[in-house]
Protein backbone atom coordinates (compact mmCIF):
# COMPACT_ATOMS: atom_id res chain seq x y z
CA UNK A 1 0.00 0.00 0.00
CA UNK A 2 1.46 3.31 -1.05
CA UNK A 3 1.04 6.44 0.97
CA UNK A 4 1.30 10.07 0.07
CA UNK A 5 -0.07 13.48 0.96
CA UNK A 6 -3.77 13.33 0.26
CA UNK A 7 -5.08 16.75 1.28
CA UNK A 8 -3.29 18.80 -1.42
CA UNK A 9 -3.41 16.44 -4.39
CA UNK A 10 -4.73 17.79 -7.76
CA UNK A 11 -7.51 15.22 -7.56
CA UNK A 12 -8.71 17.00 -4.39
CA UNK A 13 -9.31 20.15 -6.42
CA UNK A 14 -11.00 18.18 -9.22
CA UNK A 15 -13.26 16.53 -6.68
CA UNK A 16 -14.08 19.89 -5.11
CA UNK A 17 -15.13 21.21 -8.52
CA UNK A 18 -17.27 18.14 -9.15
CA UNK A 19 -19.04 18.64 -5.83
CA UNK A 20 -19.55 22.33 -6.59
CA UNK A 21 -21.15 21.36 -9.90
CA UNK A 22 -23.44 18.98 -8.04
CA UNK A 23 -24.27 21.78 -5.61
CA UNK A 24 -25.33 23.98 -8.53
CA UNK A 25 -27.37 21.06 -9.92
CA UNK A 26 -25.16 21.39 -13.02
CA UNK A 27 -25.18 17.72 -13.95
CA UNK A 28 -23.75 18.36 -17.41
CA UNK A 29 -20.64 19.76 -15.73
CA UNK A 30 -20.67 17.02 -13.10
CA UNK A 31 -20.66 14.46 -15.92
CA UNK A 32 -17.21 15.63 -17.00
CA UNK A 33 -15.82 14.18 -13.78
CA UNK A 34 -17.31 10.74 -14.38
CA UNK A 35 -15.71 7.98 -16.42
CA UNK A 36 -17.72 6.63 -19.37
CA UNK A 37 -18.12 3.26 -17.70
CA UNK A 38 -18.42 4.39 -14.08
CA UNK A 39 -19.93 1.93 -11.61
CA UNK A 40 -21.81 3.66 -8.78
CA UNK A 41 -22.73 1.57 -5.72
CA UNK A 42 -25.69 2.87 -3.73
CA UNK A 43 -26.06 0.90 -0.53
CA UNK A 44 -29.12 0.02 1.50
CA UNK A 45 -32.44 -1.51 0.59
CA UNK A 46 -34.49 1.36 -0.76
CA UNK A 47 -35.93 2.30 -4.13
CA UNK A 48 -32.71 3.87 -5.36
CA UNK A 49 -30.35 1.18 -3.99
CA UNK A 50 -28.19 -0.83 -6.32
CA UNK A 51 -25.51 -0.34 -8.94
CA UNK A 52 -25.68 2.32 -11.61
CA UNK A 53 -23.47 1.61 -14.61
CA UNK A 54 -22.30 4.24 -17.07
CA UNK A 55 -22.30 8.04 -16.94
CA UNK A 56 -25.84 8.44 -18.26
CA UNK A 57 -27.30 6.12 -15.65
CA UNK A 58 -25.46 7.89 -12.83
CA UNK A 59 -26.56 11.35 -13.97
CA UNK A 60 -30.12 10.08 -14.23
CA UNK A 61 -29.81 8.82 -10.64
CA UNK A 62 -28.67 12.29 -9.50
CA UNK A 63 -31.66 13.89 -11.21
CA UNK A 64 -34.05 11.33 -9.76
CA UNK A 65 -32.73 11.93 -6.23
CA UNK A 66 -33.20 15.66 -6.69
CA UNK A 67 -36.65 15.22 -8.19
CA UNK A 68 -37.79 13.07 -5.28
CA UNK A 69 -36.58 15.64 -2.76
CA UNK A 70 -37.88 18.72 -4.51
CA UNK A 71 -34.30 19.81 -5.06
CA UNK A 72 -33.58 19.87 -1.31
CA UNK A 73 -30.94 17.11 -1.23
CA UNK A 74 -27.72 18.89 -0.32
CA UNK A 75 -24.19 17.70 0.38
CA UNK A 76 -22.11 19.65 2.90
CA UNK A 77 -18.45 18.73 2.45
CA UNK A 78 -16.32 18.28 5.55
CA UNK A 79 -13.12 16.89 4.08
CA UNK A 80 -11.74 15.73 0.74
CA UNK A 81 -8.85 13.27 0.48
CA UNK A 82 -7.30 12.02 -2.75
CA UNK A 83 -4.26 10.53 -4.38
CA UNK A 84 -3.63 9.39 -7.96
CA UNK A 85 -5.81 6.33 -7.59
CA UNK A 86 -8.53 6.96 -5.03
CA UNK A 87 -10.49 9.76 -3.43
CA UNK A 88 -12.88 10.19 -0.55
CA UNK A 89 -15.29 12.85 0.60
CA UNK A 90 -16.55 13.00 4.16
CA UNK A 91 -19.77 14.94 4.22
CA UNK A 92 -23.20 15.56 5.67
CA UNK A 93 -26.23 14.86 3.51
CA UNK A 94 -29.43 16.73 4.28
CA UNK A 95 -32.74 16.81 2.49
CA UNK A 96 -36.51 16.67 2.81
CA UNK A 97 -39.02 14.42 1.19
CA UNK A 98 -42.77 14.11 1.86
CA UNK A 99 -42.33 15.77 5.25
CA UNK A 100 -39.46 13.48 6.21
CA UNK A 101 -36.05 14.92 6.96
CA UNK A 102 -32.73 13.31 6.15
CA UNK A 103 -29.59 14.29 8.04
CA UNK A 104 -26.80 11.72 7.90
CA UNK A 105 -23.05 11.72 7.79
CA UNK A 106 -21.54 9.93 4.86
CA UNK A 107 -18.24 9.03 3.34
CA UNK A 108 -18.03 8.71 -0.41
CA UNK A 109 -15.14 6.74 -1.79
CA UNK A 110 -14.13 6.54 -5.43
CA UNK A 111 -11.45 5.19 -7.72
CA UNK A 112 -10.06 7.47 -10.42
CA UNK A 113 -9.42 6.43 -13.99
CA UNK A 114 -6.14 7.48 -15.65
CA UNK A 115 -7.71 10.84 -16.55
CA UNK A 116 -8.68 11.61 -12.97
CA UNK A 117 -12.36 10.84 -13.51
CA UNK A 118 -14.43 8.77 -11.09
CA UNK A 119 -14.56 5.18 -12.30
CA UNK A 120 -16.06 3.37 -9.32
CA UNK A 121 -17.89 4.88 -6.40
CA UNK A 122 -19.05 3.74 -2.98
CA UNK A 123 -21.39 5.65 -0.66
CA UNK A 124 -21.03 4.86 3.03
CA UNK A 125 -23.46 6.20 5.62
CA UNK A 126 -23.50 6.28 9.39
CA UNK A 127 -27.23 5.54 9.47
CA UNK A 128 -28.35 3.35 6.60
CA UNK A 129 -31.75 2.73 8.17
CA UNK A 130 -32.47 6.45 8.17
CA UNK A 131 -31.61 6.55 4.47
CA UNK A 132 -33.73 3.49 3.71
CA UNK A 133 -36.65 5.07 5.57
CA UNK A 134 -36.14 8.40 3.82
CA UNK A 135 -36.40 6.91 0.32
CA UNK A 136 -39.06 4.33 1.21
CA UNK B 1 1.30 -4.49 -2.23
CA UNK B 2 4.25 -3.18 -0.28
CA UNK B 3 4.06 -0.51 2.34
CA UNK B 4 6.66 1.79 3.71
CA UNK B 5 6.15 5.28 2.36
CA UNK B 6 6.85 7.81 5.08
CA UNK B 7 4.24 10.12 3.58
CA UNK B 8 1.31 8.04 4.74
CA UNK B 9 -0.38 9.77 7.66
CA UNK B 10 0.13 8.04 11.05
CA UNK B 11 -3.60 7.31 11.15
CA UNK B 12 -3.22 5.43 7.88
CA UNK B 13 -0.25 3.53 9.27
CA UNK B 14 -2.38 2.63 12.30
CA UNK B 15 -5.11 1.26 10.04
CA UNK B 16 -2.63 -0.90 8.13
CA UNK B 17 -1.25 -2.21 11.42
CA UNK B 18 -4.78 -3.03 12.60
CA UNK B 19 -5.59 -4.91 9.39
CA UNK B 20 -2.34 -6.88 9.65
CA UNK B 21 -3.11 -7.68 13.28
CA UNK B 22 -6.57 -8.94 12.35
CA UNK B 23 -5.16 -11.12 9.60
CA UNK B 24 -2.75 -12.74 12.04
CA UNK B 25 -5.44 -13.26 14.66
CA UNK B 26 -3.91 -10.65 16.97
CA UNK B 27 -7.04 -9.09 18.46
CA UNK B 28 -4.90 -6.99 20.84
CA UNK B 29 -3.46 -5.26 17.80
CA UNK B 30 -6.96 -4.46 16.67
CA UNK B 31 -7.86 -3.28 20.19
CA UNK B 32 -5.22 -0.55 19.92
CA UNK B 33 -6.89 0.93 16.86
CA UNK B 34 -10.32 1.32 18.48
CA UNK B 35 -11.54 3.91 20.97
CA UNK B 36 -13.52 2.77 24.01
CA UNK B 37 -16.71 4.20 22.53
CA UNK B 38 -16.26 3.13 18.93
CA UNK B 39 -19.52 2.97 16.97
CA UNK B 40 -19.18 0.54 14.08
CA UNK B 41 -21.91 0.54 11.43
CA UNK B 42 -21.86 -2.75 9.55
CA UNK B 43 -23.85 -2.53 6.34
CA UNK B 44 -26.11 -5.21 5.04
CA UNK B 45 -28.65 -7.75 6.23
CA UNK B 46 -26.78 -10.68 7.68
CA UNK B 47 -25.58 -12.19 10.95
CA UNK B 48 -22.89 -9.53 11.49
CA UNK B 49 -24.72 -6.45 10.17
CA UNK B 50 -26.02 -3.66 12.36
CA UNK B 51 -24.45 -1.15 14.70
CA UNK B 52 -21.81 -2.46 17.10
CA UNK B 53 -21.13 -0.15 20.05
CA UNK B 54 -17.98 -0.10 22.16
CA UNK B 55 -14.67 -1.86 21.77
CA UNK B 56 -15.84 -5.13 23.30
CA UNK B 57 -18.79 -5.50 20.92
CA UNK B 58 -16.64 -4.69 17.91
CA UNK B 59 -13.92 -7.14 18.88
CA UNK B 60 -16.58 -9.79 19.55
CA UNK B 61 -18.14 -9.48 16.10
CA UNK B 62 -14.74 -9.34 14.41
CA UNK B 63 -13.81 -12.52 16.25
CA UNK B 64 -17.19 -13.90 15.22
CA UNK B 65 -16.26 -13.44 11.57
CA UNK B 66 -13.00 -15.27 12.21
CA UNK B 67 -14.87 -18.13 13.85
CA UNK B 68 -17.56 -18.28 11.15
CA UNK B 69 -14.91 -18.55 8.44
CA UNK B 70 -12.51 -20.89 10.25
CA UNK B 71 -10.00 -18.02 10.36
CA UNK B 72 -9.94 -17.67 6.58
CA UNK B 73 -11.26 -14.09 6.68
CA UNK B 74 -8.48 -11.74 5.61
CA UNK B 75 -8.32 -8.04 4.84
CA UNK B 76 -6.09 -6.91 2.01
CA UNK B 77 -5.74 -3.10 1.89
CA UNK B 78 -5.47 -1.79 -1.66
CA UNK B 79 -5.16 1.90 -0.88
CA UNK B 80 -5.42 4.21 2.12
CA UNK B 81 -6.34 7.88 2.39
CA UNK B 82 -5.74 9.37 5.81
CA UNK B 83 -5.80 12.70 7.63
CA UNK B 84 -5.97 13.84 11.25
CA UNK B 85 -9.74 13.35 11.16
CA UNK B 86 -10.45 10.40 8.89
CA UNK B 87 -9.06 7.24 7.38
CA UNK B 88 -10.65 5.85 4.23
CA UNK B 89 -9.39 2.47 3.15
CA UNK B 90 -10.22 0.41 0.08
CA UNK B 91 -9.63 -3.24 0.77
CA UNK B 92 -10.48 -6.73 -0.32
CA UNK B 93 -12.25 -9.01 2.14
CA UNK B 94 -11.74 -12.65 1.35
CA UNK B 95 -13.22 -15.51 3.33
CA UNK B 96 -14.47 -19.05 3.05
CA UNK B 97 -17.30 -20.82 4.81
CA UNK B 98 -18.32 -24.40 4.14
CA UNK B 99 -17.17 -24.32 0.53
CA UNK B 100 -18.56 -20.87 -0.23
CA UNK B 101 -16.13 -18.07 -1.06
CA UNK B 102 -16.52 -14.36 -0.42
CA UNK B 103 -14.38 -11.88 -2.32
CA UNK B 104 -15.57 -8.29 -2.12
CA UNK B 105 -13.98 -4.87 -2.38
CA UNK B 106 -14.86 -2.70 0.59
CA UNK B 107 -14.63 1.04 1.10
CA UNK B 108 -14.40 1.72 4.82
CA UNK B 109 -14.31 5.12 6.51
CA UNK B 110 -12.97 5.49 10.06
CA UNK B 111 -13.49 8.72 11.98
CA UNK B 112 -10.42 9.25 14.16
CA UNK B 113 -9.99 10.97 17.52
CA UNK B 114 -7.01 13.00 18.74
CA UNK B 115 -5.42 9.87 20.20
CA UNK B 116 -5.33 8.31 16.75
CA UNK B 117 -8.07 5.82 17.53
CA UNK B 118 -11.22 5.10 15.56
CA UNK B 119 -14.43 6.44 17.11
CA UNK B 120 -16.82 5.61 14.28
CA UNK B 121 -16.75 3.44 11.23
CA UNK B 122 -19.01 3.19 8.21
CA UNK B 123 -18.63 1.05 5.18
CA UNK B 124 -19.92 -0.22 1.88
CA UNK B 125 -19.00 -3.25 -0.18
CA UNK B 126 -19.10 -3.44 -3.96
CA UNK B 127 -21.43 -6.44 -3.82
CA UNK B 128 -23.77 -6.30 -0.84
CA UNK B 129 -25.88 -9.19 -2.11
CA UNK B 130 -22.83 -11.47 -2.14
CA UNK B 131 -21.91 -10.49 1.40
CA UNK B 132 -25.50 -10.88 2.63
CA UNK B 133 -25.64 -14.37 1.13
CA UNK B 134 -22.25 -15.39 2.51
CA UNK B 135 -23.01 -14.26 6.07
CA UNK B 136 -26.69 -15.26 5.91
CA UNK B 137 -28.39 -15.94 9.22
Amino acid sequence: VKGEAVEEHPNVERTRKALEAYGRRDFEEMGKYLSDDIVWHVGGYHQLSGDYRGRAAVLEYFKEAQARTGGTLTLETDEILANDRHGAVILRAVGERNGKKLDVRMAEGFRFDDRGRWEEYWAMANDQEAIDDFWK
Amino acid sequence: MTSGSSALHPNGQALLAAAAAYNSGDMNGLWNFLSDDIVWHMQGRHRFSGTHRGRDQVLAFMQGIKDFTASTATLEPVDVLASDKNVVVFMRLRAEHKGATLDVLRADCFVMNEQGRATEMFTLVDNQAAEDAFFAF
